[in-house]
C-alpha cells in the first residue's frame, strides 16, 4: 500500500501550463477523485503519477519514496481506461487469472487463486459470466473484466481514467459500486479521473478539483459540496451548481475594521459579519454570496423576508424535484430546486423566495471563500 | 423564424436480417414542438433517426413532413438538419468550414454564412476555435462542432440523435438548457432521441417512449413523469430509476398483498377480474425513512449502500421484494448515522401506481393503507 504525494509538480506544453506547482496527497487505502472539466490538467497529473510523463519541476512520492525518475513498469500500478482492455479469445475467468500466472511475484496456490478470483467476480457481478469468452460480451461487461484485470495482481496503486464514459447509465452505477466495494475490501490507493461531479460525489473519499492546472479544492466530497473554497468549486459540484449573486461589502467602524456590512438584492436586510480568518478579509467593494439551489425556499408572498423572482423556465429534475430558472427584479439570476413534494403551478411566472441568512456563504470578488461569523445587526 | 411544419412517422418497420428492430412506429411531432423520444440502449433510436433523415430505408411505412410524403426522397431533398450520434467531421478542415459546410453546399451568400456560423459557434462556446483544424481539438469540442453543423442550416425539422452523450457533465447541463432556448428561438420542429433519464424532462414539450419496436406512449413531459400511462415510460424517465414491485391482487380485486406491504384498493372494480397479479410503480422519492404520514404503509429493509450525489442521497435497500431504491434530501440523510443495518421505511399508498403485467398499461386504481 502506498500514499502518493505530489510536491510542486509543474508541467508545461509550450505556453500551456497543464500543472501549476501542484501539491496533492492521495491517501493510501482510499479513493481519490481527480475532478475537473476537459483541459483542466487531470489527465496530465494522472500520466505523471503513472510515469508516462515526466514533470518539468517537482517530485512524485510513493509511500515517501521518490519515484519521479522511476519507469512505468517499476511503479506497480494497475490502469483502467475509457475503452476496455481485455485479452480476446479468453474467458472472463481466464482474463482475471492470466495476470496472476505471469510476472515475478510470489505465486498464489491454485486454491488461493481460485478463491480470490471468485471473490472478484462476485464483487463485479460477473460470476454468471465467468466461463464466457470476452469477445461475445457487451461493452459494459468487458469494462468490468478490465477493472478486474487491473486489480487482480493487487498493485499498490490503481488508476481509473474515466472508466464509465462509454457505458450506459445503469451499468455505470453497477461498475461504480463494484469499484467502491473493491477499494474498501482490497485497500489499494485508487485514483479516479472524471469530469462527472455526481460520480466524484458518490465514489470519492476525497475530491481534488482542478481548473487550468491549479488545485482549487481538496477535501471530502460533502465538505467540498457544502463549503467550497472557490466559486468554481461551488459551481462545478451540484446540478445545477451553486448560485453566486453579486453583493457589495463595506467595512464599518474605524477601530474595528473586521466588521463588514454585506448587501445583496436577494437578502431582505444587510448581513453583518466578521471574517474568521484575519488573512482572508473582505475588501470594500464587490463580493458574492453563494447559495445552493435546494437551499432557496419557495414561500408565500407574505413570508417575512421573501423576495420576488420571475420564473424564466421550469422543468422536472432528478428525484422528483422541480428546477426553476429565475431572475430578480434587479436582473440577478438564480436557479432553484424545489423539494420533491412541491407542486408547481406552471401558469404563474412569478414566485416568492426566501434566502435565509443563516445558509449563505460569502466569496470575495476573486472567487475565494471568506469564512465569517454572523453578527446580530450593527 | 422558419416555416412551421409537423413530422409524422406512420407504420414504419425495419429489420436487419432476422433482427426486427422497429415493429410498427407511429408518432407525430407537432409544428415547432420539441419531441423527445427516449428508450433504453439498443431499442432502435438511431435506426429511426436515420430512416427519418433518409439514410436508411424502411421495410414498411411512411415519413411525412407537414402533408408531404418524403419516404422516397433523397436525404439532401428532405431539408432536415441532422446531428448524428457518431459525428463524421472533416479532420483536415477548419472548425469554421466544418460548421459552414451545409451552407456552402446550399450555395448561401458568404456574409450570411459567416454570421450564422458565428452565432451558432458562440452558442455552443466554440467561437474561439473557428480557425483551428478539427484534428487539433478535443473530443468534447468536436461534438459541439457536430451539433453546430447540424443546426446551422435553416430547416423546418431537426433530428438530434443523443447529441450530448459523452460530453463534459457541466457542459451537458448548460447545453440542454441552451438547446431548449434555441429551439424556441428558431421555431422549428425538433426530434430529439436519447437514452438519458433526465434530459427528456429538461428539454421536451412532449416525451415519447420507444420500446419493443413501438412508440408505447407520447405525452407532455410533466404527465409522462408524474402519471406515466405505461410502465415503459416509467422505466425510462427519472433518476434514480423507478422501483417496480410485482404483487398478487386478491379478495375480488380489493387487496394487493406484496412481499413488502398490504394495500387496499380504494375503487374496487377498477382492476379486471381476470387479473391476478399487477406491477406496482414506486418512485424513489416516495420512499421515506422518517416523519411517516398517518396514511403510510411500512416495511423493513436492509441498507446496502448510501450514495450522496449532492442535493439528494440515494439509499439502496435490500427488501423482501428484492432491491429497492429510496431518494431523500442529503441535508437530512447526512445527519442520520443510524441509517444502516435494518431500518423501517414507508411509502404513501396514494403515490403508488399500478400496471397490467401483460400490456404494461396503467390500471385505473387507487390505493390506501386500511380497509374503510
Amino acid at each position: 500500500m502506498s500514499k502518493i504525494e505530489l510536491s510542486s509538480v509543474t508541467k508545461r506544453y509550450g505556453s500551456v501550463v497543464a500543472a501549476n506547482a501542484v501539491n496533492a496527497v492521495f491517501e493510501e487505502s482510499s479513493l481519490t477523485c481527480l475532478l475537473g472539466p476537459s483541459g483542466c490538467g487531470k489527465t496530465t497529473l494522472l500520466r505523471i503519477i503513472a510515469g508516462l510523463e515526466t514533470p518539468d519541476d517537482g517530485r512524485v512520492l510513493f509511500g515517501g519514496e521518490d519515484v519521479t525518475d522511476l519507469s512505468v513498469g517499476r511503479r506497480d500500478i494497475g490502469m483502467v481506461f475509457q475503452y476496455p482492455v481485455v485479452y480476446r479469445g479468453l474467458t472472463v475467468y481466464e482474463n482475471l487469472e492470466l495476470p496472476l500466472l505471469q510476472g515475478l511475484r510470489r505465486k498464489l496456490s491454485s486454491g488461493e487463486r481460485r478463491e480470490w478470483i471468485d471473490q472478484l467476480l462476485s464483487i463485479l457481478n460477473l460470476t454468471a459470466k465467468a466461463n464466457r469468452v470476452v469477445d461475445g460480451l457487451d461493452n459494459e461487461s468487458r469494462q468490468k473484466v478490465a477493472v478486474g484485470r487491473a486489480v487482480v495482481r493487487r498493485p499498490k496503486v490503481v488508476i481509473f481514467d474515466e472508466p464509465v464514459t462509454n457505458v450506459a447509465v445503469d451499468a455505470k452505477i453497477e461498475i461504480q459500486r463494484g469499484i467502491k466495494q473493491l477499494s474498501q475490501e482490497i485497500g489499494q490507493t485508487i485514483l479516479y479521473v472524471t469530469h462527472d461531479q455526481t460520480e466524484a460525489m458518490t465514489l470519492a473519499d476525497k475530491i481534488i478539483l482542478l481548473q487550468t492546472g491549479n488545485v482549487l479544492e481538496s477535501a471530502a466530497p460533502v465538505d467540498v459540496y457544502n463549503n467550497p473554497e472557490s466559486a468554481f468549486g461551488g459551481y462545478f459540484l451540484g446540478s445545477p451548481g451553486m448560485n453566486f449573486i453579486d453583493a457589495s461589502a463595506r467595512q464599518c467602524g474605524h477601530d474595528d475594521v473586521s466588521r463588514v456590512r454585506i448587501e445583496c438584492s436577494v437578502l431582505s436586510e444587510p448581513l453583518w459579519i466578521r471574517a474568521k480568518d484575519p488573512d482572508r478579509q473582505i475588501e470594500n467593494g464587490a463580493a458574492m454570496i453563494g447559495i445552493r439551489p435546494e437551499e432557496i425556499r419557495i414561500v408565500d408572498r407574505t413570508t417575512p423576508g421573501a423576495i420576488r423572482g420571475g420564473v424564466k423556465a421550469s422543468a422536472l429534475a432528478g428525484g422528483g424535484r422541480w428546477f426553476l430558472d429565475c431572475v430578480t427584479e434587479g436582473g440577478d439570476e438564480f436557479k432553484v430546486l424545489s423539494s420533491a413534494d412541491y407542486d408547481l403551478d406552471s401558469a404563474s411566472t412569478e414566485k416568492w423566495f426566501l434566502f435565509e441568512k443563516s445558509v449563505v456563504r460569502l466569496y470575495a470578488e476573486d472567487g475565494n471563500r471568506v469564512a465569517f461569523d454572523a453578527l446580530n445587526g450593527e | 423564424m422558419v416555416e412551421r411544419k409537423s413530422l409524422s412517422v406512420i407504420g414504419v418497420g425495419k429489420a436487419f436480417g432476422r433482427d426486427r428492430v422497429l415493429e410498427d412506429i407511429n408518432v407525430t411531432a407537432g409544428e415547432a414542438q420539441l419531441l423527445v423520444i427516449c428508450g433504453l440502449p439498443s431499442t432502435g433510436k438511431t435506426t429511426l433517426a436515420r430512416i427519418i433523415c433518409g439514410l436508411e430505408r424502411a421495410d414498411a411505412g411512411q415519413v411525412h413532413i407537414a402533408d408531404q410524403d418524403i419516404t422516397q426522397l433523397k436525404p439532401a431533398n428532405r431539408h432536415i438538419g441532422y446531428v448524428p450520434q457518431s459525428f463524421a467531421l472533416f479532420p483536415n478542415m477548419s472548425v469554421y468550414k466544418n460548421i459552414a459546410y451545409p451552407l456552402l453546399r446550399a450555395k448561401q451568400k458568404k456574409n450570411d454564412t459567416a454570421s450564422q456560423v458565428r452565432r451558432m459557434a458562440e452558442m455552443l462556446g466554440i467561437d474561439s476555435l473557428l480557425d483551428k483544424r478539427v484534428d487539433q481539438i478535443s473530443g468534447g469540442q468536436k461534438q459541439r462542432v457536430a451539433i453546430a453543423r447540424g443546426l446551422v442550416k435553416k430547416c423546418a425539422l431537426y433530428v438530434l440523435d443523443d447529441p450530448l452523450v459523452g460530453l463534459d457533465f457541466k457542459l451537458r447541463e448548460q447545453l440542454a438548457l441552451d438547446l431548449r432556448l434555441l429551439q424556441k428561438q428558431i421555431g422549428a420542429t425538433f426530434l430529439y432521441l436519447t437514452g438519458d433519464p433526465l434530459e427528456p424532462l429538461m428539454l421536451g414539450d412532449n416525451v415519447a417512449v420507444l420500446a419493443d419496436g413501438r412508440i408505447q406512449e407520447n405525452a407532455p413531459a410533466v404527465d409522462a413523469y408524474k402519471s406515466p400511462k405505461t410502465d415503459a415510460m416509467a422505466r425510462v424517465l427519472g433518476l434514480p430509476r423507478a422501483n417496480f414491485i410485482e404483487a398478487p391482487i386478491t379478495d375480488a380485486g380489493r387487496r394487493v398483498s406484496s412481499d413488502l406491504f398490504e394495500l387496499h384498493v380504494g375503487n374496487p372494480g377498477s382492476v379486471p377480474s381476470s387479473t391476478d397479479r399487477i406491477r406496482l410503480l414506486v418512485r424513489p422519492e416516495h420512499v421515506g425513512y422518517e416523519n411517516a404520514p398517518a396514511d403510510a404503509v411500512h416495511f423493513s429493509a436492509e441498507v446496502r449502500l448510501i450514495e450522496d450525489i449532492g442535493v439528494d442521497s440515494v439509499i439502496h435497500l435490500e427488501t423482501a421484494a428484492g432491491k429497492l431504491v429510496a431518494c431523500q434530501p442529503s441535508a437530512r440523510v447526512r445527519t442520520r448515522n443510524d441509517l444502516r443495518g435494518t431500518v423501517q421505511m414507508w411509502v404513501r399508498p396514494a403515490m403508488i401506481r399500478a400496471y397490467d403485467l401483460d400490456s404494461g398499461r396503467i390500471l385505473d386504481c387507487t390505493f390506501r393503507a386500511n380497509e374503510q
